[in-house]
């Protein structure tokens, strides 16, 4: 017989153990006594290792002395940070010139500004804005870095980036401020609102026109001194060449993806034996490939610089690997919904980059952003082939007279460099993850 | 056989009503693999005009009305949409797929975008149409199968009738002439099948050709002008429902109807 309960009762507190910490510690680190044995060994683990770098690295560590001796003199048990200190430019920029380093901060600060609109609120058109950064961006921030005299087409890609930028910066302000976009407010500014929408469509070219020709003389009378690619190195050639390969990754691998899926079979053997081919080799024998092998490939006097070949193997490479992270997130998409998209009339194209890319890309992020911390560490291989990337620089700390020997504080600043950006990179792909799948419901 | 004269007449009937041929299948074959699914197929649909076709699973209903808009290729014969030959030309293939809507057993919609999205999608990459005047399009079109407060959901988040009834309005706002179901409510919990069915029922008043694979023997009986039987790969039977359910001729035909009615 059933027990049917006549009086509702009132909400009971949960048990202790999940409120309070120390209820939280009885049921998590003390429910046996092996446990609590574990738990106190564990413990003490941690403090004595804790402790030691505590001691090393703060409590008796040197911050400033004039060379390795100096250290010494103040005391030989402490990390002996000054070495790192003196040499914290170098591990940074490499050996780019230090009066031209504003170069590469306003570079930096420039991808900020191009980037930041991608995540504030109210700003439209952001696949556009995060495309121009891919596609455009690069020729600034080139030209910015290594100076020099401006081909035709730099100075026509130059005048296209600044112009976007800038039409990138305005347009995030006013859709933050208004909820618009740039091309509404200036239809508005001109009192054209109610304009046809072919007088609309010329108004916007002529602005676009009228900036790119200003621009384009500016440009013409600004120049920066060049700086060889030889004195590129620390974290920003580090940045420098991981920062491509991921930007061109993703492009790289989705175009791979397809092509492997490809009903073509010339476009499908291609793709699927260049994927497997560079999967199927280390990274490194691909920088050794690319930095010996690519000149015998290239017509007779053409020569590429070697930065430009790690950079070209390590986009390769990576676009590859990427590849089949996008092969396994497209086989997710249920055939059906290509099928959905041709009966609507879309092509194959608009199929893939409305559809199905955007509900595959959700599924990849977590194993993207992996990547993408993956090739952030290996892109230090480069200092094998003889690149003073960071690791490089950090390196070459030990063999610098006055810091003859100090190996080890280096490498844990890098490590610790390391960690915070790959720490940043994974705790920001979970926060996208969290975001996306909350956004909508299956 | 007076079946086929009736039908005759009946097609005549159509044929006269408007004599233009919409659908024209000539001796169609198919093959997967070996496996042969489509075997002599031969029909003309009019302007107008509903047709459903059914039949045992695996008979290749699905197949028949998926070449209609190649999203199964044929390999032998000719098949002839709004007067373009469905062959290897993509530019073809393309217009006939902006002229066919097609209604999917599964719903098909875009699980990342909300219901308006999804309606619009069409008309703005396909058809260039402006966003406001797309928009406009599919609330009229949301009106009409009686959901526009769903407008800003997504789809997960709506009951399976109402998906499959926001599948039809997307078709829809891309002003198909031919409406192709391909057993539109047998994924429905059995209270959802009328709300769908009430929806087709309104489309067939407005004129559209209709082209319907369902077990739905209620609806096929009151909507159809022709019903056809597929069994094995062939049309075995072709007639208009009265006939089709009170005199049917084909051995089959009558195990079917014994084994659904
Ligand atoms: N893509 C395919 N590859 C191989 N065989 C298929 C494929 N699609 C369907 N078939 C087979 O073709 C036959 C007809 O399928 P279908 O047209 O879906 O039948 P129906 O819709 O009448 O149930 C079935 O036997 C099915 O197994
Ligand atoms: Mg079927």
């Amino acid at each position: 017989m059933a027990i049917i309960k006549t009086e509702r009762t009132a909400a009971i507190a949960p048990p202790l153990s999940e409120t309070t910490a120390l209820g939280w510690m009885r049921k998590h680190l003390f429910s046996s006594v092996f446990n609590s044995l574990l738990t106190i060994v564990t413990l003490f683990i941690i403090y004595i290792t804790v402790k030691e770098l505590w001691v090393w690295g703060i409590a008796d560590a040197v911050w400033v002395a004039d060379n390795r001796r100096g250290c010494f003199d103040i005391n030989v048990d402490g990390a002996c940070w000054a070495g790192v200190i003196a040499w914290l430019d170098s591990i940074f920029y490499g050996r780019y010139p230090r009066e031209e380093l504003w170069r590469i901060n306003l570079g930096l600060f420039l991808l900020v500004i191009w980037m930041v609109p991608l995540w504030l609120p109210r700003v439209k058109a952001k696949i556009s804005i995060g495309l121009t950064t891919v596609f455009l961006y690069p020729f600034l921030a080139g030209y910015l870095f290594s100076g020099g005299d401006k081909s035709i087409s730099m100075q026509i890609m130059v005048t296209a980036a600044i112009v976007c930028l800038a039409a990138n910066t305005v347009h995030s302000i006013i859709g933050v401020l208004t909820g618009r976009s740039l091309p509404e407010f200036l239809i508005r500014l001109f009192g054209k609102k109610n304009a046809p929408e072919k007088s609309q469509r010329y108004l916007l070219l002529g602005i676009l026109a009228v900036s790119l020709v200003a621009v384009y003389m500016f440009q013409m009378g600004w120049n920066v001194e060049n700086v060889s690619w030889t004195r590129w190195g620390g974290l920003f050639l580090t940045l420098v060449i991981s920062g491509i390969g991921i930007a061109s990754a993703l492009p790289g691998g989705i175009l791979l993806a397809l092509g492997r899926r490809s009903k073509m079979p010339v476009v499908r053997v291609i793709s699927t034996s260049f994927i497997e081919l560079f999967r199927s080799v280390p990274l490194i024998t691909v920088l050794f490939m690319a930095t010996t092998m690519f000149p015998l490939f290239l017509p007779e006097g053409f020569i590429l610089n070697k930065l430009v070949q790690v950079i070209i193997a390590v986009c390769l490479f990576n676009a590859c690997y990427l590849a089949e992270i996008v092969r396994g997130g497209l086989q997710t998409i249920p055939r059906g919904q290509f099928e959905a998209g041709h009966t609507i009339g879309l092509g194959y194209w608009q199929t893939i980059s409305l559809i199905i890319l955007p509900q595959a890309l959700k599924h990849m992020i977590p194993n993207i952003v992996g990547n993408f911390i993956g090739l952030l560490k290996d892109t230090t291989l480069v200092s094998i082939i003889g690149l003073f990337d960071v690791l490089g620089m950090l390196r070459s700390i030990s063999k610098d007279l006055p810091w003859l020997g100090l190996h080890k504080e280096p490498l844990v600043f890098g490590a610790m460099m390391f960690f915070l950006i790959c720490f940043a990179m994974s705790k920001y792909s979970r926060h996208l993850e969290v975001k996306l799948s909350t956004g909508h419901k299956h | 056989m007076t079946g086929t004269k009736t039908q005759k007449t009946r097609e005549q009937l159509a044929s006269a009503a408007s004599s233009e041929v919409i659908i024209e299948f000539e001796k169609i074959n198919k093959w997967y693999g070996d496996f042969h699914v489509l075997k002599d197929i031969d029909f003309r649909v009019h302007e107008g005009e509903r047709i459903v076709i059914c039949g045992p699973s695996g008979s290749g209903k699905s197949t028949l009305i998926r070449c209609i808009n190649n999203l199964e290729a044929h390999q032998k014969g000719s098949i002839v949409v709004d007067g373009i030959t469905l062959n290897k030309n993509l530019k073809n293939i393309d217009h006939i797929r902006t002229e066919v809507g097609m209604v999917f057993q599964s719903f098909n919609l875009f699980p990342h975008l909300t219901i308006l999205d999804n309606l619009t999608l069409g008309p703005i990459w396909v058809r260039k149409m402006s966003k406001i005047d797309a928009q406009a399009t599919a609330m009229k079109y949301l009106e009409r199968v009686k959901i526009p407060e769903q407008a800003d959901k997504f789809p997960g988040q709506l009951s399976g009738g109402q998906q499959q009834r926001v599948a039809i309005a997307r078709s829809l706002c891309m002003n198909p002439k031919i409406m192709l179901f391909d057993e539109p409510t047998s994924a429905l919990d059995p209270e959802m099948i009328k709300e769908v069915l009430d929806v087709m029922i309104e489309l067939a008043d407005t004129g559209m050709t209709m082209i319907v694979v369902t077990h739905e023997m209620a609806f096929a009986r009151t909507v159809a002008d022709r019903i056809f039987f597929m069994d094995d790969g062939y049309i075995v039977e072709e007639n208009v429902p009265d006939e089709f359910f009170n005199n049917p001729q084909h051995k089959r035909t009558k195990e079917f109807l014994s084994q659904i009615l």
